[in-house]
């Protein structure tokens, strides 16, 4: 390509970013865009009489035009500041070096709101116009909805296999081969106990019950003792996805199962799929929560821990902080959901990296990945714990920044064992109308173990007649490597 | 032929002046009208694949959508229970019994506060070991206590018994605005008939009432319909086991956390009917009475 093509084409990528960014300032765009137009022909006349200078090209293949050289404003739409309190610092941060790195990058960094992260997003997709880097949420159909209508790009094809060995949480970040997301902070599903009750109640405080039988026979043994077994609210639906994510995957042959399940391969009603409402119903009819479960919101029902009310609770670590200040650190213990069954996936746990994407409409999409892929610097991830106190996506973490034990024996878990979370792994509709219900039922004792499986693959088989957009790659999902 | 040109402005001038106020109505409700119509009969946004009635026939099939509409008709029990209830408290008011400005007051604070922020105090008070089953342990009325929120036969009814809370004050307020109207020597001269209070309201109360209270019955078979997504989004979130779910829950639902904008789109339009048909009902009724 001539030069003259080139900075033509430079000219107008320029011209593409500068109308997107001010698109609301249509006064002043009117105004601007008459001298802009001057001094783009007036660069083009130079450039074209000019021996310009050299023009390098980050990736040949792309038809992307940025260059060390170009002036590039990455707009990054971040969320994180209620989960990890100082995200918002740490990026700024890490933004500066970058451009102190590179002068010609300067960051927009714009932080998104709950309510809001997800509809911008989805706005700016349609329009095809917005930030370059966005905040996704975890993974599975959170991020594939947007693989699949062409939202981001995969993040593999800027990362080499060596920078992808440390970063953890990119099965649900995966599709036709390729990560779609990186992994940004962590979250996961934690189960703890109340060391304190389990001695008044006469159990072994370092030896929490590992089976489900040990956990009835505890619940029995709590409930003499006047304690209730388990803390949990189950009025906003909530509570039910977590123990499908803890119950649910220990009956699994594999982690692709409940996407063959969502496409109708499998039936949400067939052995290993159902499983988890029998140990369920169990649980519920040797009394293991607490007294007014069915009444209680999901914090509600966490409170019922964090006020000593209860023996145990299956929560996320964002409680844990919580727990801890309220019970005392010697107080709290870690254990994982008893075990019903013994599956290849049953040593699977529920965490999950917060994600951060390049969009596809980013004219700088080597340069955005880039500066992701600094972000995995191990330096920087030491330093966002630092200032989190939630540790980074990525094995690298110097774990014994962390004070907590429990912390730490948290992310040990997580380094240790395979990440399998159920919830993005089926269609939200599924979740939210079957499987969250379901166990809403098995609480009431208003269906059976069977009839809230027939429930949950009824709904299934709703949505799947719905004429579902993107089944194909539903299909293509559930069975790689087909 | 200047006259002329004049009278056909003049003939014309009401439909100009019309002009606005169409315009104003087509682009308010008739563009996003039409493009709803547009998005229920595809399967993606506009411009996508045409299914026809696919997304229609597939909502009729749910389950689901089956129980919203249900629990919408279940709903249209608030109208009678609050037109008896608002005419009762209206005639007591305007009976000027002792306190009665107090009372008035006390009746319309419910109405002035933000749905949100009561149905957070109702969800906390109709707890198991909330507010009213507290009252109802001290007042040994231990067989009336209930999971009024968490068991799912009596979530619904819970939630008619908030709406009512609510909305009760400004049926009364409005009711009582008519009657303070009405002519005192109705009542007088049916008292020196010996009419007891009964026949008062029978024979006076209501008939001078009708229209206020035809007026009051539209908006609230509306609210049942189309203004309970607060109440429900707060207190039960649709449970227990979807047993509370309504429609406009179910757009909600659909549209934006399932990404479903045509189902979403094709039960709107739905509802659209039934509103449609509900007024031309009310008006068929209304024009009975008058006659």
């Amino acid at each position: 390509m001539s030069k003259t093509k080139e900075v033509r084409h430079k000219i107008f990528f320029v011209l593409q970013k500068y109308f997107q960014r001010k698109e609301i300032e249509m006064k002043r765009i009117k105004k601007q865009t008459f001298f802009s137009v001057l001094i783009i022909i007036a660069s083009f006349l130079i450039a074209s009489c000019a021996n310009p200078k050299p023009v390098t090209h980050v990736n040949q293949e792309s038809s992307e035009k940025e260059s060390v050289e170009e002036p590039i404003t990455l707009t990054v739409w971040w969320w994180g500041e209620p989960e990890a309190p100082g995200t918002g610092k740490w990026l700024k941060d890490r933004a500066d070096e970058y451009t102190e790195e590179n002068p010609n990058v300067v960051f927009e960094l714009v932080e998104q709101n709950i309510d809001t992260v997800v509809t911008a997003f989805k706005a700016a997709a349609a329009a095809k116009s917005g930030p370059d880097i966005a905040f996704l949420f975890s993974g599975g159909v959170y991020v594939m909805e947007d693989v699949w209508e062409g939202n981001i790009v995969p993040i593999s094809d800027y990362a080499t296999e060596e920078q992808m060995s440390t970063w953890i949480d990119t099965f649900s970040k995966t599709y036709d081969g390729k990560i779609w997301t990186m992994p940004f902070y962590m979250q996961s599903y934690l189960m703890m106990y109340n060391k304190d009750l389990f001695t008044k109640a006469g159990l072994d405080p370092e030896n929490p019950p590992s089976t489900m039988d040990e956990l009835l026979n505890a619940c029995e043994i709590l409930n003499r003792s006047g304690i209730a077994p388990m803390a949990s609210g189950m009025r906003d639906l909530f509570q039910g996805g977590i123990y499908y994510s803890e119950l649910g995957v220990q009956s699994l042959p594999d982690a692709y199962s409940i996407q063959r399940a969502t496409i109708g391969e499998e039936s949400f009603e067939d052995r290993q799929h159902a499983e988890w409402l029998e140990a369920l119903d169990q649980m519920v009819k040797a009394s293991c929560f607490n007294e007014d479960v069915n009444s209680l919101d999901l914090y509600s029902g966490w409170e019922v821990f964090g006020r000593g009310e209860a023996a145990m609770l299956q929560a996320n670590d964002a409680f844990l902080p919580v727990a801890i200040e309220n019970l005392g650190e010697e107080n709290v213990g870690l254990m994982r959901m008893p075990s019903y069954t013994e599956s290849p996936v049953s040593e699977s746990m529920c965490y999950f990296s917060q994600g951060l994407g390049i969009t596809s409409w980013s004219p700088y999409k080597e340069v955005a990945a880039d500066f992701l892929l600094t972000l995995h610097a191990k330096e920087n991830v030491d330093e966002f714990y630092k200032i989190t106190s939630i540790p980074f996506a990525n094995t690298n973490f110097d774990t014994s920044l962390i004070k907590s034990e429990l912390q730490k024996e948290e992310f040990e878990w997580i380094s240790e064992r395979p990440q399998l979370c159920p919830e993005g792994l089926t269609a939200i509709q599924i979740w939210e109308t079957g499987v969250m219900p379901a166990s809403q039922a098995i609480f009431q004792q208003s269906l059976s173990p069977a009839e809230a499986a027939q429930l949950i693959e009824d709904v299934a088989r709703n949505w799947r007649e719905s004429n579902p957009p993107n089944f194909d790659n539903w299909i293509t999902w559930a069975k790689p490597g087909e | 032929m200047v006259n002329h040109s004049k009278k056909s402005i003049n003939q014309y001038a009401g439909y100009i002046y019309l002009l606005p106020g169409l315009a104003w109505i087509f682009f308010v409700f008739a563009i996003p009208i039409i493009q709803l119509i547009g998005m229920s009969i595809r399967q993606g946004p506009v411009g996508q694949e045409i299914l026809g009635f696919d997304n229609f026939i597939f909502t009729f099939r749910d389950p689901l959508f089956i129980k919203a509409i249900t629990n919408n008709i279940k709903l249209l029990v608030i109208v009678p229970i609050l037109i008896i209830l608002s005419l009762i408290f209206s005639t007591f008011l305007y009976e000027r019994i002792k306190g009665w400005q107090i009372y008035q007051t006390i009746i319309f604070i419910p109405v002035i506060l933000a749905v949100a922020a009561m149905g957070i105090v109702f969800s906390q008070i109709l707890q198991l070991k909330g507010l009213l089953n507290e009252t109802l342990r001290v007042l040994r009325l231990n067989f009336l206590i209930q999971d009024w929120l968490g068991n799912q036969g009596l979530a619904l009814g819970s939630v008619v018994g908030v709406i009512v809370w609510k909305e009760l004050g400004f049926g009364t307020i409005l009711f009582l605005a008519r009657l303070m109207s009405v002519d005192k020597e109705l009542y007088e001269a049916a008292r020196i008939d010996g009419a007891s209070g009964f026949q008062l309201m029978i024979h006076i109360t209501i008939p001078q009432l009708i229209h206020i209270i035809e007026f009051y019955a539209v908006l609230l078979i509306v609210t049942a319909f189309s203004f309970v997504f607060d109440y429900i989004l707060i207190l039960t979130n649709g449970g227990p086991n979807n047993q509370t779910i309504v429609g406009e829950f179910f757009v909600y639902k659909y549209g934006f956390i399932y990404n479903r904008f045509n189902i979403a789109s094709s039960v709107a339009i739905v509802y659209l009917l039934v509103g449609i048909v509900l007024m031309i009902l009310r008006y068929q009724i209304v024009k009975r009475i008058d006659s």
